[in-house]
């Protein structure tokens, strides 16, 4: 339908309705703070602008990911510590039991003590964060061992399997982040005999030979006790490697975290000065423009004819 | 040899035309606002005068003529094409682009960055239950996001079907107005300025709505040709166009499920849709035959958000299915999502969670060698890493795939935007001109009633002072 409305009329409201949308684009910028509001305000900042927000969700993810690993490191870290506490007082009573004035029931009063150990030296294999049994390999949701003082070494292997979890790296490969309860605490031979190193074996050899007062074999568990610790602290330092990683990692995801912020906040961050000022600008236009149309002449020649 | 009642006639004539003359300014000032109105001029003639041989003088009304200008009236029509063109097909995709966030709040891209996430978390506690069935939530929130999106351009199509019916109903009722005032015009014999008026009004308001050629016949009629060759009016002949939804094409539809194209017909049932380029009309049907298409499919195209949805399922299924489940013994993979794989184009709208997949069956570990617990969880965390030619869709990343998209929309909808003000702005002109030259002004209407008045008046003084004489003359011999 045609209005018959003067050109000069439609103009003006032509003009009008470009300086409302301007000035709503203005209203939803500053109220919104973004630029960047639907497709066509800058449909070539699109891309980049998800992109931004993708990795930034990425890394918010990686940092949940790599504080957990965080958690279970430490976790391990402490088992460990306190690992070598216990085989550090399993040394002390082994030598208690060589000395010179020891008393015979000693023996069996410090084979039971041993025994103790063995029992906090399993549930030290069996550590656990939120579920999770953090030596038990790929097979997280069992413990890995159990206390059987018949077993070779003092302790059953219930479920035992690899550690192939990666974690994800930011910055590089993913790097393994864990070791399972069998290479820690029950390292063996090629031929499946205990290792010299084996932690369990070591308390298990102790006690048996507390049991039977058999003061050559309470020397040979000391040797294999000093095997242990070292062991140990070999595994404690491979956590420590561990913790090194994820710092690193935590490191790079802040400071990426931070540029990609920066980044995305100069594609699609509105300058809340300059819309603003569009704001007061197009409102000033708008009243201006309806002012004039307002007071315009409406007169003509016939408004003065007698 | 003339006389004093010669001069009478004479002077009656004059004020018969000056009567004529003020009729029209008056008719002039009484349509200074109607629409398609012409303003008109007397045009007068000196009637021959000598008196010697009898030629009493005088003035008659030679025509009534309007200063209408085809020419202008041509460009206003064919400005105003344009501008609805661009104004139709803006409107279109204004709505459409909303269907694109440009955010991770809602929407596609939300919904694939978060089951990248789920299977991120996933990788670092594989056989955590509750990551698992974060994964599965994802997956089928991407399933439903693709699902409503389609279903969004869906009633987007919808909607512009409904605006392409009403339009080409507007056009018909346009066109069967225009033939009635023809046939006035043949009954009349002549034009004049209402039918004129009511004429080319209508044409303009049909110019909205198509492009269109306009032919003034040798009897006063118009004839109407759409895009320069179509008729729709000859005479007191309408030939309404028809608004259909099938597939016209020469070959086979490649995807014979997709939603056929808008075609518009002649009366005599040919297809003339590539005629149709302007106009309201024309910007619904590149939206409709174009845009639309290019999102959800048509006749011979997958759709991209068809070709998006497929390529990211597939992917993620070839890996679960490259993959085995931590239960002993391991089993294969299982697809994560299902689709109807006949046709390309029913991919997004039937996506869905595979029914059969439960946490326990999701394949996260790779069987190498060497195993890995979390291999395959790994590779799906990483599915937003466009450096990987697996997760790319023409060279591009899943999500740098939809940005284009939604980039596209945002440029058709940017350019018309610029193109309807442009179009705008340039058909305001073309008005304004033609009402300078073609329109009413009040102000030279009251220089013409003053003139003729004036001349009515001095018309009329004449007569007193004629009719004086013959009394007097008469006096004399009585």
């Amino acid at each position: 339908m045609l209005t018959g409305l003067h050109p000069s009329t439609q103009r003006f409201l032509e003009q009008l309705r470009r300086l409302q949308a301007a000035h709503q684009q203005a209203i939803d910028r500053s109220s919104s703070g973004r630029t960047l509001l639907k497709p066509s305000d800058a449909p070539d900042s699109i891309s980049e602008v998800l992109s931004l927000r993708a990795q930034l969700q990425r890394y918010e993810q990686l940092g949940k990911n790599l504080n957990r690993v965080e958690l279970e490191n430490r976790t391990a870290e402490k088992a460990l510590d306190t690992a070598l506490k216990l085989l550090d007082r399993a040394k002390v009573l082994a030598a208690q039991a060589t000395g010179p004035n020891f008393w015979d029931q000693r023996r069996d009063v410090l084979a039971v003590e041993v025994r103790e150990l063995q029992r906090q030296m399993v549930d030290l294999a069996n550590s656990a964060v939120d579920g999770r049994y953090i030596f038990a390999g790929d097979r997280d949701q069992q413990p890995p061992y159990r206390l059987n003082l018949d077993a070779d070494v003092g302790a059953e292997a219930f479920n035992v399997s690899e550690a192939t979890r990666l974690v994800e790296n930011p910055s590089g490969e993913p790097f393994l982040a864990s070791r399972t309860a069998g290479e820690i605490f029950d390292a063996r031979n090629p031929d499946e005999t205990p290792a010299d190193s084996n932690v369990f074996n070591a308390l298990q050899q102790l006690r048996v030979a507390l049991e039977n007062e058999d003061e050559d074999a309470i020397l040979a568990a000391m040797g294999k006790l000093e095997a242990a610790s070292k062991h140990l602290n070999t595994v404690l330092s491979f956590y420590g490697s561990v913790q090194n990683q994820i710092d690193a990692a935590q490191e790079k995801i802040q400071k990426f975290t931070v540029d990609l912020q920066q980044q995305l906040h100069e594609l699609e961050e509105a300058d809340l000065g300059e819309e603003i000022s569009r704001l007061i600008e197009t409102r000033l236009a708008i009243e201006a423009s309806l002012k004039t149309q307002a007071e315009k002449q409406r007169n003509n020649l016939f408004d003065f004819l007698r | 040899m003339g006389n004093i009642f010669s001069a009478l006639f004479s002077s009656y004539s004059a004020l018969r035309a000056f009567q004529r003359a003020l009729e029209v300014t008056q008719n002039n000032v009484a349509n200074v606002n109607t629409p398609g109105y012409a303003r008109q001029r007397v045009v007068l003639s000196p009637l021959p005068f000598d008196p010697d041989v009898g030629l009493l003088g005088g003035v008659d009304v030679a025509a009534i003529e309007s200063a209408r200008d085809q020419f202008l009236e041509a460009a206003v029509q064919g400005q105003s094409s344009l501008s609805y063109y661009y104004r139709a097909l803006r409107g279109e995709l204004s709505q459409l682009e909303m269907l694109f966030p440009v955010n991770l709040d809602g929407g596609l891209p939300a919904a694939i960055s978060q089951l990248v996430t789920a299977f991120s978390a996933l990788s670092v506690r594989p056989t955590d239950q509750a990551a698992r069935q974060q994964v599965l939530d994802a997956a089928g929130q991407l399933a439903a996001a693709f699902r409503a999106f389609i279903n969004q351009v869906d009633q987007r199509a919808a909607e512009a079907e409904g605006r392409l019916q009403a339009t080409v109903d507007e056009i018909n009722r346009l066109g069967a107005r225009l033939a009635s005032l023809n046939q006035k015009i043949r009954q009349a014999g002549q034009r004049n300025a209402a039918i004129e008026a009511q004429a080319y009004s209508t044409l303009e308001e049909l110019a909205q709505l198509v492009d269109l050629r306009v032919l003034e016949e040798a009897d006063g009629t118009f004839t109407v040709l759409l895009g320069g060759q179509e008729p729709l009016v000859i005479g007191e002949a309408l030939n309404p166009l028809r608004l259909a939804f099938e597939y016209t094409g020469e070959d086979p539809a490649a995807y014979a499920s997709a939603s056929p194209p808008a075609v518009i017909y002649n009366s005599q049932g040919v297809e003339i849709t590539g005629l149709i380029s302007s106009g309201k009309l024309g910007g619904l049907l590149k939206f409709r035959n174009e845009v639309i298409p290019n999102l959800r499919g048509g006749p011979n195209q997958a759709g991209e958000i068809n070709r998006l949805a497929r390529a990211l399922a597939e992917r993620v299924n070839n890996l679960l299915l490259s993959g085995q489940t931590l239960s002993e013994p391991p089993q294969p993979g299982i697809p994560l999502f299902s689709f109807d794989a006949s046709s390309d184009v029913l991919v997004a709208r039937t996506l869905q969670l595979n029914p059969d997949i439960t946490p326990e069956l999701l394949a996260t570990a790779s069987p190498g060698p060497p195993y890995q617990v979390n291999g395959v969880a790994l590779q799906l965390a990483g599915l937003l890493d466009k450096t990987d030619p697996a997760n790319q869709i023409d060279g591009l990343g899943f999500l740098e795939f939809y940005s284009e998209l939604a980039a596209g929309v945002g440029r058709q909808s940017s350019e018309a935007a610029v193109s309807e003000q442009i179009a705008e702005d340039l058909l305001l002109e073309a008005k304004n001109l033609r009402q300078q030259l073609s329109g009413v002004s009040l102000d030279e209407e009251a220089i013409y009633l003053i003139q003729f008045q004036r001349a009515y008046q001095a018309a009329a003084q004449v007569i007193r002072t004629l009719d004086a004489l013959t009394e007097e003359t008469v006096n004399l011999l009585s």
